[in-house]
């Protein structure tokens, strides 16, 4: 069996026993597809699962740690569509918030129930901790991040602050949670999370240029959300462009029917005039030299490096 | 990483219209910037030449995971 296949298995399996009913098993068999249509099967517990076997761990030794982060991103994807109102045509978006909050909440305890299937106690303690602690940094960078919606104006260092929390926090603890699995020591432990660390900024710079383009299926120019392109013009425009950001990010925060083509394609110009774009490319880059970095000097096979430089791009 | 010395430096950057001839790390003097900061920017500076294309994204990250 391949490693989907075997995941799937794994998710089947703790649903069948986890006592909860027929529909709601249905309901989030059906929202683990629907995510699936989306960013690809299993990519969390794929990265989980990659570190583990490149640290010389059996499959078997990583799969109920890939299976919590899978749950434990599928939460986290729901509660962050309700906070931002965003994806509508995803399942979660069509029954009421209350509804959508009550199933993250049954999938995070499903995450840490998977966790506790481990059977050698070492693993699952020090796992356990690491999800624990990868989700209250998630949580705060969260926090932080819709608290800064209102602000004017944030620092490039308090963006990447909360970024490292948010998103590099949790490819760092997938990498992380899947090294221990893998029984390395605490040195290779730490390089792997310093490199889901990378791939997780990587991964939420690429988002926030994308998002930051098309304002009519992402919210965040709308919200006021302070996304890297958005930032970076926020802090090195000179007086006349930056009225111009202002004036746009006025326009957009009354809605959409407000924001028209003229003003989108004002938005991309002053993206691409004022090396928006490019900054995102540059962070982009040095980030993925670190990663790339990190795996030179760790002490693995280069056979069994292979598939993490593929994660790098 | 000094982003803050990174954003300074892209905005000149792109800002410039003859920024296809300029020599980036002779661009270091006054600036408290590593190599590598240097390099990434020369590197998507230089893309965008080849590409013809200030837009064109180099960021492909094989998964999709934030």
């Amino acid at each position: 069996m391949n490693m989907d296949g075997n995941i799937a298995k794994e998710i089947e399996l703790l649903l069948s026993r986890s006592g909860l009913s027929k529909g709601v098993v249905s309901i989030i068999d059906c929202w683990l597809d629907a995510g699936f249509r989306i960013k690809g099967r299993y990519g969390w517990a794929q990265l989980t699962l990659i570190t583990c076997d490149s640290t010389g761990g059996a499959l078997e030794e990583g799969l109920q740690g890939a299976v919590a982060m899978e749950l434990y991103a599928l939460a986290a994807d729901i509660l962050d569509d309700i906070q931002d109102q965003d994806n509508n045509s995803l399942p979660w978006r069509k029954v009421p918030p209350a509804q959508a909050v009550n199933f993250a909440a049954c999938i995070l305890v499903l995450s840490y129930q998977a966790l506790s299937t481990l059977s050698n106690s070492r693993y699952f303690e020090e796992a356990s901790k690491v999800l624990n602690q990868m989700g209250l940094q998630a949580c705060d960078g969260q926090i932080q991040e819709f608290l800064n919606d209102s602000k004017e104006k944030i620092t490039l260092e308090e963006y990447f602050e909360i970024i490292h929390k948010k998103s590099g926090g949790l490819t760092a603890g997938a990498c992380k949670i899947g090294a221990i699995l893998g029984g390395a020591d605490q040195a290779l432990v730490d390089q792997l999370e310093q490199f889901g660390m990378c791939l997780g900024i990587m991964s939420q710079i690429k988002n926030d240029l994308d998002d930051f383009l098309n304002p009519e299926t992402k919210s965040d120019f709308i919200k006021g959300r302070k996304t890297l392109p958005f930032v970076y013009l926020l802090n090195v425009l000179n007086e006349i462009e930056a009225e111009e950001l202002k004036y746009l990010s006025t326009l957009a925060s009354k809605g959409l029917a407000k924001f028209g083509t003229n003003e989108k394609r004002q938005l991309r110009e002053l993206v691409i005039n004022e090396g928006a774009g490019h900054y995102c490319s540059v962070i982009h880059e040095m980030y993925k030299q670190r990663a790339l970095e990190i795996l030179n000097r760790i002490p693995i096979s280069e056979k069994r490096k292979e598939k993490l430089i593929q994660l790098v791009g | 990483m000094n982003f803050d010395n990174i954003a300074e430096l892209v905005h000149e950057l792109a800002k410039n219209p003859n920024r296809s001839s300029v020599e980036i790390p002779k661009l270091k003097s006054n600036r408290e910037m590593t190599n590598c900061e240097l390099n990434a920017i020369a590197k998507v500076f230089s893309q965008e030449k080849l590409s013809g294309n200030s837009s064109a994204a180099i960021m492909k990250p094989t998964l999709y995971w934030v």
